[in-house]
């Protein structure tokens, strides 16, 4: 029998982080260490060091400040701006294109950048002016921004499916595979609501008058913008799947690629790494120490015993169809309050010997978490992506406009959580035929 | 006392600017290790084990530069209700516990890492042996900064907390 005090007073201590607003990191590690004094006595203590060092000795983990820095020095290298205006000129004449062009970028920019945030305050404020100004009505303009923004979680190289990887020791090769047929998937969806969309109501996206476009030889110069990122992105994808370099060796390809690649733009220049470097370093000490908190607390929950008292409750249902909805819900409450890097370091401990006891892939489960965690990132009231969405969109955009505009993609990423759950081949055709 | 509040900032800072190019470094040993095993057919014993103790020093000692910007992600819906004062007056309850986590990780760590030197435990399994003291000894020193930095967040939200201005 397991003592239900301990569990609660993490779980407390977790509320209490929730609702002072105290970093994440400390509220998971400090909860862990009041627990282990009250409960386990003060010669439990060294824990704290013990499991930092832990994590800070992870091969897989290395791969995730190489990724931001590529994604930075990429970005430093102006890719947002090129691409949008390679976009806007081969989409624009398309009724809705700059809509999709949005889209598109964002899946391409979160492709690079494994991190939400970055697609959607760059496209935010590249992206949405424009758009606005083109005649665009709001409901059609915000919504693709946020969605694509997303799909960071999801398409690989992705910060968080590294984290995942980690926790549930699989190969991140194999999940990075698994993300892609589900991204293209929400890519292709997404596009076709918009064009649906702007053909039934064509003055909600106007096409690009005559007078802007450009002749199709300046396009072609254009489009110079799009191969670079993409040779980025592949290159580091392609050494991976042809079983050359593992995924941290893979990500050090990622840093020359995008290094030759400001190169090539000429924009390589020594301020421009150094912002870029401590850029990442800023990201990564706080992703970092996450993870060091994430991983206090965990070991203590072990302790508790409140690992194995989940386990008997959800396979005490005995029916899978209740077992993942009580799964997913606990997952889309977690979701309105916990970052992805939180939310993966303390559910997947708890979640995945049971879904593997049932015989799940967790490669799986994996992919269908981030599609999820996507969702509740878009979710209005409490969605993250909406708030960084308020912060950068022009004063006249207000939060209702938001919440608006994303009901139809969180419809549509709820469909596609569902078609993932329903049909787990989807997700695993592709690793399967790689490795 | 402002002067030792800036004094302790730019440590901080300083500390996170030289802690920044070790991603360079990581990346650097990783590709020449991946050049040699795919072109010469010759991978080194010592590029994934260097390339770890890095990242180790990396991911730690980037925390103090983290508190300094206030980067550390905090959950703030009802946190943002307050106004900045009330905010600062909440923090005040928090901060001990942050003292309490970072204290006991500076204390235990440092514990580690002497023990790690006297008894000159190296990484094992590997034929390369390192060493393990360079590396357990940055985290009760990541600690140690975190404590000055985090001093001197407190001092601060103190002074707001309780007088409403803000230390200048």
């Amino acid at each position: 029998m397991t003592e239900l005090l301990p569990i609660l007073t993490l779980v407390g201590g977790l509320l209490f982080g929730l609702i002072t607003g105290f970093p994440m990191a400390f509220t998971l590690s400090s909860s862990a260490i009041i627990t282990a004094l009250i409960f386990f006595g003060p010669q439990t203590l060294p824990f704290v060091a013990t499991n930092i060092f832990g994590m800070m000795s992870s091969m897989v983990l290395i791969a995730m400040p190489l990724f931001i820095l590529m994604a930075c020095i990429l970005e430093k290298s102006g890719v947002a701006e090129d691409l949008y205006a390679f976009m806007y000129q081969a989409l624009g004449p398309v009724r809705g294109g700059l809509s999709m062009g949005t889209v598109l970028i964002c899946a391409i920019i979160a492709a690079m950048s494994g991190v939400t945030t970055t697609a959607v305050v760059t496209m935010g404020l590249i992206a949405l002016p424009i758009m606005l100004k083109q005649g665009y009505h709001k409901s059609i303009a915000i919504g693709p921004i946020l969605a694509g923004g997303a799909l960071g979680l999801l398409i690989p190289p992705s910060i968080s499916l590294i984290v995942y990887g980690m926790v549930a020791r699989v190969s991140i090769g194999k999940l990075f595979a698994g993300g892609i047929v589900p991204g293209v998937i929400l890519v292709g969806a997404f596009l076709a609501y918009i064009a649906i969309r702007s053909f039934l109501q064509p003055n909600y996206a106007p096409a690009l008058p005559k007078e802007k476009r450009v002749p199709f030889k300046e396009l072609i110069f254009l489009a110079k913008g799009l191969i670079l990122p993409i040779a980025v992105v592949g290159a580091v994808l392609g050494t991976i799947f042809a079983g050359i370099a593992s995924p941290t060796e893979a990500a050090a390809v990622g840093v020359a690629g995008a290094l030759v690649s400001a190169l090539i733009n000429r924009r390589l220049n020594w301020t421009m790494l150094s912002e870029a470097a401590i850029r990442s370093m800023g990201i990564t000490g706080m992703i970092m120490w996450i993870l060091f908190g994430a991983a206090c607390f965990t070991s203590i929950f072990f302790r508790t015993g409140g690992q194995d008292m989940i386990a008997d409750l959800l396979l005490g249902f005995e029916n899978p169809v209740l077992i993942f909805g009580f799964i997913l819900v606990v997952m889309i409450v977690l979701g309105f309050f916990l970052d992805e890097i939180t939310q993966v370091m303390i559910t997947v401990p708890v979640f995945l010997p049971v879904i593997v006891q049932l015989g799940y892939d967790p490669v799986w489960f994996g992919i269908l978490f981030m599609t999820q965690v996507q969702m509740d990132y878009l979710t209005p009231p409490f969605g993250f992506t909406l708030f960084y969405m308020k912060g950068v969109a022009p004063p006249e955009v207000s939060m209702g406009d938001i919440y608006r505009s994303i009901l139809p993609f969180v419809l549509i990423q709820l469909a596609v959580v569902i078609f993932i759950l329903l049909y787990p081949e989807v997700v695993m055709w592709l690793p399967n035929l790689l490795f | 006392m402002i002067r030792v509040l800036s004094i302790i900032d730019s440590i901080s800072e300083w500390s996170g600017r030289l802690i920044s190019c070790f991603v360079f470094f990581l990346a650097f040993f990783l590709l020449y290790d991946v050049v040699l095993r795919f072109a010469f057919n010759a991978p080194t014993i010592w590029c994934h084990e260097l390339a770890l103790h890095f990242f180790g020093a990396y991911a730690v000692l980037a925390g103090p530069y983290a508190l300094l910007h206030d980067k550390h992600v905090k959950i703030d819906l009802v946190y943002n209700l307050f106004s900045k004062r009330g905010r600062a007056i909440i923090d005040c309850i928090t901060f001990p516990l942050f003292f309490m986590f970072i204290g006991l990780l500076f204390w235990h760590g440092l514990h580690i890492g002497m023990r790690a030197f006297e008894l000159k435990q190296t990484v094992s399994p590997s034929p390369w042996a390192s060493p393990l003291w360079p590396v357990k000894l940055t985290v009760p020193l990541a600690a140690f900064l975190m404590l000055l930095q985090g001093l001197a967040q407190y001092i601060r939200t103190l002074k707001l907390a309780f007088t409403g201005k803000e230390l200048s």
